[in-house]
């Protein structure tokens, strides 16, 4: 789960998960809220017609780093650019995947370069401000974004 | 830690200090520009421990510096100064920020607020219209890889020689809009892509065009310098490098992260990441921030194109007949080599603001001839219902704050609070009452930015110029406001 938490120039998000993979997925859903959804009232309400859900298309991202915080935001700023950039309208996380390279990558669900899906608002980047990913039998970790 | 200590020692009515003892590991003591009133607060925000993690960083001379509109941020506070030593410090992107340049620029007119009273909606509406604001904005201006590469070497020279500016409008901007230096060949594809659409648009957030009036003159010599009277229409731009700057300062706050393990630098926050100044790493993120200032100042400047063409339609005058002319430009996002005296010692010291203007004083040799005598021109806007101002730098600001001074209003309210306590309101209307016209294409930028999300910007200017860090000149209050 995720909660968007007070912060004063930016946003702010504290993510939950029972595992790693979760945890990614979930910081994705966070951002996929942010960008298409209201996320004062955690409205991710399906805004797509029916008929737009033919045109989804499946595509992946990848981000690399020395340790999970480093992946983690590095994950979270390669899904930012695959959507402020490469028109990418997400609709779903599909899967998350480490591999022994210090590597992780993401299947999303979405659509591409429909210019009449807008989004809410631009999102700079998730920072590394005060990352710490605390794990055990619950993930924890909060992640700043500079809007 | 004595406990009983006061967390900050009050030095003069305008300046704290915070102990060097803070928190382990600060080389340096800490050191805020702020009223007595501003204290709480900024005690509150707890903001005074990311001024002294700040002051842990190798390299740091003097202190860890604060400003009054100083606010929590991620790694450095906004509102933070920080002087390293270039042999022996650091540069950090999180010191300059990932709106690299965002800064502010002032047009003057000849035209009076109460002549065209009755024209600021249409007027408003004219440069909602003509100049590219909101999210996913794309801007009219189509960049060839060479031309790309042009705007990132010469910055706003490269909007002059397009004929879409004057040439004088380079002498009255900082650094006369280029930082000399920035290599696009260290620029990637990625940056490039990211704001290869978007060179002549305003942004979203907090970023603005504004039409105000000169309501109030402190200091008539100086306004009469920097060409300003009262009643008078002046224009204020807002904005950044767009998305090309957040792009350059992710990737290069990933590359400071590997940096940090490899020159065995111990930081108290990631955001913090930074190598040494001379350094493979700190030199190829110093050019690439150059791109990204020279890509704000021709943005800036490109938008000014576009405004002074709107106000030309609509007048059905020229731009020069109604002497929409550059007052000044401002960055306060960046790092820069600049020359002070620290104890009596010549140096050269690399300079991080991170939401904090330049103040030079009158005889700088970098003021044009105008502005010699009067010291630079500040501009410091505040929050779309209250005021903004015009400061001049002062010879004091070099003495006690790296030649710096505050770069705005400062939030005191999250985005999320803000939201919550305008409910359904509808802001536009409510400052209409007050005179404002506003349009905005966003959905809940009105709500994120209303006024009483900001300090005080009569506090914060009161504070700096209490301070003796720039000097009042003139408060200017928005006629006309375009947001993203």
């Amino acid at each position: 789960m995720f909660r968007f938490v007070e912060h004063q120039a930016d946003i702010a998000v504290e993510l939950e998960a029972g595992s790693r993979e979760e945890l990614f997925q979930t910081a994705l859903d966070a951002l996929t809220a942010l960008l298409t959804g209201d996320p004062d009232n955690r409205d991710t309400s399906d805004k797509i017609e029916e008929n737009l859900k033919d045109l989804q298309q499946n595509t992946s991202i990848k981000a690399n780093g020395f340790d999970d915080e480093e992946r983690l935001i590095g994950l979270m700023n390669e899904f930012l650019y695959l959507c402020q950039v490469k028109g990418f309208y997400p609709r779903k996380t599909d899967q998350i995947a480490f591999n022994d390279q210090g590597g992780v990558s993401a299947d999303l669900t979405g659509i591409f370069d429909r210019h009449d899906l807008q989004f809410l608002r631009e999102i700079k980047a998730a920072t590394y401000h005060d990352i710490i990913i605390r794990s055990g039998k619950v993930w924890k970790v909060k992640v700043v974004m500079d809007v | 830690m004595d406990k009983e200590k006061p967390l900050l020692e009050q030095i003069t009515p305008y300046r704290w200090r915070l102990s060097q003892d803070y928190i382990p590991g600060m080389r340096v003591p800490g050191e805020i520009i702020a009223s007595e009133k501003m204290i709480p607060r900024i005690i509150s925000d707890n903001t005074p421990k990311q001024v002294a993690n700040v002051a842990t960083l190798p390299g740091i001379v003097g202190a860890s510096m604060a400003m009054p509109d100083i606010h929590w941020g991620y790694g450095f506070p906004i509102g933070g100064v920080a002087a390293f030593d270039p042999d022996e410090g650091i540069i950090s992107p999180g010191g300059v920020g990932y709106d690299i340049n965002c800064g502010v620029s002032l047009l003057r007119s000849n035209l009076l607020a109460n002549e065209i009273k009755r024209d600021i909606p249409k007027l408003t509406d004219a440069l909602f219209n003509q100049v590219p604001c909101g999210v996913g904005s794309e801007g009219k201006i189509k960049l060839s890889s060479q031309d790309f590469k042009q705007v990132l070497e010469r910055g706003a020279g490269w909007v002059v020689n397009q004929g879409m500016a004057d040439a004088e409008d380079l002498e009255f901007m900082e650094e006369k809009g280029a930082l000399s230096g920035g290599d696009a060949a260290l620029v990637s594809d990625r940056a490039r892509e990211r704001g290869g659409k978007q060179l002549g648009t305003l942004g979203s957030g907090n970023h603005f065009l504004e039409i105000q009036e000169v309501k109030e003159v402190f200091d008539q010599d100086i306004a009469e310098l920097f060409g300003l009277h009262t009643g008078q229409v002046v224009i204020m731009i807002h904005s950044g490098s767009r998305g090309f700057g957040h792009q350059v300062c992710d990737e290069h706050l990933k590359i400071m992260q590997g940096a940090v393990r490899k020159h065995g630098i111990e930081l108290v926050d990631r955001q913090l990441a930074c190598a040494p100044f001379k350094s493979s790493e700190g030199q190829n993120y110093f050019s690439a921030m150059k791109c990204a200032a020279n890509y704000a100042w021709a943005n800036r400047l490109a938008m000014i194109g576009l405004i002074r063409q709107a106000f030309a339609d609509y007048f059905r005058k020229s731009w020069q007949d109604l002497n929409l002319t550059m007052v000044w430009d401002v960055c306060h996002n960046i790092a820069k080599v600049e020359d002070f005296n620290i104890n009596r010692k010549a140096m050269k010291l690399c300079i991080h603001r991170k939401g904090a203007t330049r103040a030079c004083g009158p005889d700088h040799p970098s003021l044009p001839i105008r502005y010699r005598s009067s010291g630079q021109p500040i501009l410091i806007p505040g929050d779309m219902g209250r005021a903004s101002y015009v400061l001049a730098g002062t010879s004091e600001a070099a003495e006690i704050s790296f030649s710096s001074t505050c770069h705005g209003a400062g939030r005191i309210m999250s985005r999320k609070a803000a939201v919550k306590a305008t409910g359904r309101e509808n802001i536009a209307n409510k400052l209409k009452q007050r005179g404002i016209y506003v349009r905005s294409r966003g959905r809940w930028t009105l709500n994120e930015e209303i006024p009483e999300a900001y300090k005080d910007v009569n506090e914060v200017v009161d504070a700096v110029d209490g301070a003796g860090i720039s000097k009042k000149v003139a408060r200017l209050k928005p006629l006309g406001t375009v947001k993203g």
